[in-house]
């Protein structure tokens, strides 16, 4: 006998009511395996939809970076060229130089010098705190003014309080530069 | 027809669309038919036709065809067809059962019926109604026939490729229909003279008690006439019950008014015509649609099982619905394949690109990681080499000048007690004579190309984070 005639045999001899419930449990498994796949196929889209979107963006992140990398590679050319032509170059002499210039000698109360060893580079970065105390804001703005034209030194904070003999300022500052490891 | 097989168009034996039906009663010399609308428990009859039978004595079955055929083309496309099976070849048998479910009577009705007539099972078909339920029991009325009726008039319509769907007995059904029209008393006699037999139904407090066929009808010479009426009488007094009351009724027949005479006078009883009703039979085989909803005789024939017939609907519907699914699920594989390869070669070109233009610790790592790495990276190197060009230094004297417009002591009474500025923000302690001021400080921040607030002053000594905006040199 057929495996089809004996399914056939089987289902005819069933009775009504145990056929319906077979055909229940067929349809509700036919039906739950679909909704699965149903459920995987709009899951799957949606992370695929996004993964995809991610990838542009990232792709296009990566693209903006590397023209960033092209502008580093270039900034550094030039500061390499612009520290070549000065290698003695110092930044407490370009300070006192600066403080001099704008007698503000009485007034910077302390500086402190720290080096700050870059890894994988030729250069390291000093970095020097300085306290100024009881200035007005036109010795301020001319002392900024004056580190602003420095190619080679950027400030890098500044810390502003009113002092105690008004209208006078007290400032905290860092500023900047790169110095060769050999020197 | 492939709709018919995936979707039910009855529930419980109701139809739930309109289906126009054509109903027919073969008789030895005529065809009756009736095309009539089902829709749910409603039949609207919509046309009768009487269509002789040619020739009928000789090569019945071609004659019958060839009547049915012309039927056809007078009903015009139907979506259904019913027959009735002539009184003198339909056997009925009332039976009481302990149980009332369909299934369990369909079971067990042959077994039934071979403990009271002799008959093969074999060769006969049958079907019941239910005919009245007492508790968990209820009585039947079942109308057996030989297979071989049946298949012939199948075959009959097979001949003029027309599938018939149901075969109802013409008896039954007529007693169904004078019963819904409640054309019949509660205790009462039908004699019913067709060409070639008679039915007599006997009715007892409106339920039928029992049906007799006697193979004489109005078909016979004048000299017979008086025996067929002995039959029908001596008949009726062997089903009436002597203590009731019987009317008798006949359905209209040719020669009804001798034959009413001869009953009348023979019986002493009033004999009522039930003429109301033109085509009886066709009409009352239009009405077996819902008076006989479950009763048809073509499945026995063929030894058709109802679990088949479904599991055959179940497997069209399911391979035509699997089919779709498989195409829709097809489909979207295509779809997941293509976005698959559009991902894993958009992060190949990703790695390829970062490989060749930055140092990262592992390429193989997830394009966000790889990206977060290359920012890092970056990010330190521009804080290192990026502020010493004019591009990118921060101005603080600019910056300055900007603060000391939004703060100009003319304009706003705020007082500064303490700044902070670094390359991304400047933090401001003050204080505020008033929220006046410190709203008017707000706007002004606001109004400035420079600045944006990250959070708003809450109290008059404040403490507020301003970061650069776009418009920044």
């Amino acid at each position: 006998m057929m495996i089809s005639d004996k399914i056939l045999n089987f289902l005819a001899k069933l009775s009504r009511k145990d056929f319906i419930r077979l055909l229940i449990s067929i349809v509700s498994t036919v039906a739950l395996i679909s909704g699965g796949l149903i459920y995987y196929f709009y899951y799957k889209k949606s992370y695929l939809a996004n993964e995809i979107k991610k990838i542009y963006a990232f792709k296009a992140d990566t693209q903006k970076y590397i023209f960033i990398k092209k502008e580093i590679e270039e900034q550094k050319e030039n500061l390499s060229k612009i520290i070549s032509e000065d290698p003695k170059f110092k930044l407490v002499p370009f300070f006192e130089n600066i403080q001099n210039s704008l007698r503000l000698s009485g007034s910077v109360e302390s500086t402190n010098l720290k080096i700050n060893n870059i890894a994988n580079s030729d250069y390291n970065e000093i970095n020097l705190e300085i306290s100024i105390k009881n200035i007005n804001t036109k010795q301020l703005v001319d002392l900024m003014t004056s580190i602003e034209d420095s190619p080679r030194v950027y400030i890098k904070n500044i810390n502003i309080k009113k002092a105690n003999k008004l209208p006078a300022i007290d400032v905290g500052m860092t500023i900047t530069t790169l110095q060769s490891k050999s020197d | 027809m492939i709709l018919n097989l995936i979707l039910p168009t009855e529930i419980n034996g109701l139809y739930i669309f309109k289906k126009k039906q054509l109903s027919v009663s073969i008789k030895k010399r005529e065809i009756f038919a009736t095309v009539s609308t089902v829709y749910k428990k409603d039949i609207t009859i919509e046309k009768s036709i009487i269509e002789p039978i040619v020739d009928a004595n000789e090569n019945q079955f071609d004659n019958i065809s060839a009547t049915l055929a012309r039927i056809s083309a007078w009903a015009g496309k139907v979506d259904f067809v019913t027959c009735g099976i002539q009184p003198e070849l339909t056997i009925y048998m009332q039976s009481e059962f302990p149980f009332k479910k369909h299934d369990a009577i369909e079971l067990v009705l042959k077994n039934e019926i071979a403990k009271t007539l002799p008959l093969n099972t074999e060769n006969i078909v049958a079907d019941f109604l239910i005919e009245s339920e007492s508790g968990s029991g209820c009585k039947t009325i079942s109308a057996i026939s030989q297979k071989e009726n049946v298949l012939s008039l199948i075959a009959l319509f097979k001949n003029i490729n027309i599938n018939l769907d149901k075969i109802a007995p013409e008896s039954l059904a007529i007693y169904e229909y004078l019963n819904l029209k409640n054309l019949i008393e509660d205790n009462s006699v039908v004699i019913d003279i067709d060409q070639s037999s008679t039915t007599i139904f006997c009715i007892e407090n409106k339920a039928i008690k029992s049906i007799r066929t006697i193979n004489k009808g109005h078909d016979i010479d004048d000299e017979n006439i008086n025996l067929l009426i002995s039959d029908i009488l001596f008949t009726v007094q062997s089903m009436a019950s002597t203590s009731t009351e019987f009317s008798i009724n006949m359905l209209p027949c040719k020669n009804i008014e001798s034959i009413k005479k001869l009953i009348e006078s023979e019986s002493g009883k009033n004999v009522n015509v039930i003429d109301s009703i033109s085509d009886i039979y066709s009409q009352a085989l239009a009405y077996a649609a819902i008076t006989m909803i479950d009763f048809n005789l073509i499945p026995d024939a063929y030894n058709y099982n109802k679990n088949l017939l479904t599991l055959q609907r179940f497997f069209a519907g399911t391979a035509i619905i699997l089919l779709i699914i498989i195409t829709l699920f097809l489909n979207n594989f295509i779809k997941l394949y293509r976005a698959e390869s559009v991902l894993k070669s958009n992060k190949a070109e990703l790695q390829k690109n970062i490989s060749k233009n930055f140092k990262v610790k592992n390429i193989k790592s997830s394009p966000a990681a790889l990206v977060k790495e290359i920012k890092k990276s970056l990010d330190s190197e521009i804080s290192l080499w990026m502020p010493y060009t004019d591009k990118n230094r921060t101005k603080y004297t600019k910056l300055l000048e900007e603060l000391s417009k939004i703060i100009n002591p003319k304009e706003i009474n705020i007082s500064i007690e303490e700044m902070n500025l670094n390359d991304s923000f400047v933090m401001l302690k003050g204080l505020a004579s008033d929220f006046e001021a410190l709203n008017k400080f707000e706007d002004l921040v606001e109004k400035s190309n420079i600045f944006k607030m990250q959070s708003r002053p809450q109290t008059t000594k404040f403490e507020v984070k301003l970061i650069y905006g776009l418009s920044e040199e």
